[in-house]
């Protein structure tokens, strides 16, 4: 009798193609990574449960330290000129909103005048920046 | 005379760590990100030229946060974390009801949003924000 040797076959997961995907979804990594812009005052903001997300992209931020002091993102601003420098980026780019990133200790007072500067910039609206915080 | 014939060496690039490479950095980039959302309450502002708003009687309740972030709702002590509740019951006899917010000027922020959290809790629409006096 014949007795076939059977072949023994080589088991191996085919990798050939491994760097062509690994490198593929590095390349989209890299390419949609967006870096965080940086802040322009050092800002505890408040927490909120109920906050819903914007986008950055599309605001003017507006810092509020905790001590007071306001700031663009560009440059620090007394406050009776916030209300005229607003105005101004208003008009060069009529679609964007405002965002507040107001310290959570600045009196009301501070930001009240802040929101008055805004409102004289005639902005329809402003949202106070956020952070989250889990619902109880 | 033998001539010997030289050896073609086939040039290649090494492309075998090519696949750990581009994983290591993979990796290392799908850890390191962190995605960046952003959220916040939006509030909308008086318009140029819109008549200031009218206050009916009856159809408003008014809440207080003192400098020291104390809330009173319409003259009753309230907790802060208790305030959507006690609006929520208010709203439900009243429907249409406007809430109007007085801070104290003194009062932290923190205040302000913390109120509207709870406002918004509660689901009420219209809110007025006043800047109170200093007593």
């Amino acid at each position: 009798m014949n007795i076939q040797r059977r072949a023994r076959h080589h088991n191996a997961i085919p990798t050939a193609s491994m760097a062509d995907i690994a490198m593929l979804l590095l390349i989209f990594f890299l390419s949609t990574t967006i870096f965080k812009p940086h802040d322009a005052l050092p800002v505890n903001l408040p927490g909120s449960t109920t906050g819903e997300r914007f986008q950055r992209e599309r605001t003017i931020r507006v810092w509020v330290g905790p001590r007071g002091e306001v700031a663009f993102n560009d440059a620090a601003v007394p406050m009776e000129r916030v209300g005229d420098v607003l105005a101004e980026k208003l008009r060069k780019n009529p679609g964007l909103s405002i965002a507040l990133y107001a310290d959570a200790r600045v009196p009301y007072g501070t930001v009240a005048r802040v929101l008055d500067e805004v409102e004289r910039a005639h902005a329809p609206r402003v949202t106070l920046t956020t952070e989250r915080r889990a619902a109880r | 005379m033998k001539i010997l014939k030289r050896r073609h060496p086939h040039p290649e690039i090494p492309l075998v760590s090519t696949a750990d490479v581009s994983f290591l950095l993979l990796i290392f980039f799908l850890s390191t990100t962190i995605f960046a959302t952003q959220r916040g309450i939006s509030l909308e502002l008086p318009r140029p030229g819109q008549p200031p708003l009218t206050l009916q009687r009856g159809k408003t309740s008014l809440a207080v946060v003192a400098a020291d972030q104390s809330v009173t709702l319409d003259g009753a002590p309230v907790a802060m974390e208790s305030l959507a509740q006690a609006l929520r019951a208010k709203l439900r006899e009243k429907p249409d009801l406007l809430l109007v917010i007085t801070i104290d000027p003194r009062a932290p922020y923190v205040s302000l949003v913390a109120a509207l959290d709870q406002v918004k809790l509660a689901g009420a629409r219209q809110v007025s924000i006043q800047t109170g006096q200093p007593s």
